[in-house]
């Protein structure tokens, strides 16, 4: 055999076994990461929705809408939706910051969650922290949800403003998708998807 | 370097820890050391997968190391490499889904840490598979604790916490520019200085 052929054979070889691991790997773990993923969502919208006062059964339902996630919760015996969920996107010091927006059905906000940012680690990052998150509490259109530098009610995060505004920014896109697709997410009845029960 | 189970096992391994640490003697991985040792805990976690990726590597490239021709030994040991840090990548998110967030890009990038081919190139295709094993722990200790070391000045001194919990108290100032890019450096260096101290006075 040429030195060529030996060459070619034994990376082939190589590349061959290593494509059969890698193929094991993926689907031993693709349903614990899929799980994995699929309950940091729901976490996520669980805190936001704010369902603890409510103590009858609901369903968590999820749809897309203009590309953007958007969650709801809906009483299963009765169907009314208690609640909503829209991401929202801003534009970060380090990258883009994902939020996730609980609204009720009058378009005030329960809450607000970072679903995942690249900001600074003590400074930027803070915009995960409590303090800064409940300052959207009761929010709605209208309100100015900015930072106080750009005019608003938001106390941004000292050393942080650009981090803080990204969040504004995102909390703001989001309840402007939730006032423009309000019929679809409160009655809309088709291709929502059931994800919990 | 002696051939084929030539090396005392434990000086193979204590090598890593100290005098050939990979990142305070050696100076490589010096990208993830930097970037994600803003805390303890990101420190151990980047360490800790960096160990089981050398780990793995060395195992299959010192058992393999008479069959590589030496002129397609660098594209093997990448694949060989690729192939365990994306499988590691897919364990950590299906079984450490948190870390695995805060870790994020670094995961992939271990496949171009210098440490990893490094030892591939300079040990495992030398050496016995037992030996490889032992280097491959010693390194990669080495690379883990330096980390660890590492996040934690940057974590106390920058936040005034330590995995999370705070020392200082309520009344601490965080020195912010530790937990940012500069901070790296800064520590790192002193970690550095110390060592070569330490060693200078030894001698």
């Amino acid at each position: 055999m040429s030195e060529a052929k030996k060459l070619i054979l034994v990376l082939a070889t190589i590349c061959f076994v290593a494509a059969l691991g890698l193929a094991q790997v993926h689907q031993l773990t693709e349903e614990r990461i899929a799980a994995a993923r699929l309950e940091f969502e729901l976490r996520a919208v669980r805190e936001v929705i704010a369902l603890d006062h409510v103590d009858i059964p609901v369903i968590i339902e999820r749809k897309e809408l203009a590309g953007v996630p958007v969650y709801r919760a809906v009483g299963d015996i009765e169907p009314v939706v208690l609640g909503v969920a829209v991401v929202g996107y801003g534009r970060g010091f380090a990258g883009p910051v994902e939020i996730i927006v609980g609204i009720d059905s009058k378009g005030v906000i329960t809450g607000i969650e970072i679903l995942s940012h690249r900001e600074t680690p003590g400074l930027g990052a803070r915009i995960t922290e409590n303090f800064f998150l409940n300052e959207f509490k009761g929010k709605q259109l209208g309100d100015e949800i900015k930072i106080k530098r750009d005019g608003g009610e938001i106390d941004a995060i000292t050393g942080a403003t650009v981090s803080a505004r990204a969040v504004s920014e995102g909390v703001e896109a989001a309840l402007t998708l939730f006032f423009s697709e309000k019929n679809e997410i409160l009655q809309g009845e088709t291709e929502w998807q059931v994800m919990e029960e | 370097m002696a051939g084929d189970g030539g090396i005392d096992l434990f000086k193979n391994f204590t090598r890593g820890l100290w005098s050939e640490n990979p990142l305070c003697r050696l100076l490589l991985g010096m990208c993830p050391a930097l970037a994600v040792t803003t805390t303890a805990i990101n420190g151990l976690g980047m360490g800790l997968a960096t160990l089981l990726v050398l780990f793995f590597s060395n195992l299959i490239i010192s058992l393999l190391r008479h069959l590589i021709p030496s002129k397609v030994r660098i594209p093997s040991f990448i694949i060989v490499i690729a192939s365990f840090v994306t499988m590691i990548d897919l364990f950590m998110e299906g079984f450490f889904f948190a870390l695995h967030r805060e870790l994020g890009i670094f995961i992939p990038l271990i496949v171009v840490n210098c440490i990893i081919l490094g030892r591939a190139e300079a040990f495992a295709s030398r050496n016995s598979t037992l030996d490889s094993l032992i280097d491959a722990l010693g390194m990669g200790a080495g690379f883990t604790i330096s980390l660890l070391i590492l996040g934690s000045i940057r974590e106390i001194v920058g936040m005034g916490t330590i995995f999370g919990v705070t020392v200082f108290g309520e009344g601490y100032l965080p020195f912010i520019v530790m937990i940012l890019p500069p901070g790296a450096f800064i520590s790192l260096g002193l970690l550095l200085g110390i060592m070569n101290r330490i060693e200078a006075i030894r001698r």
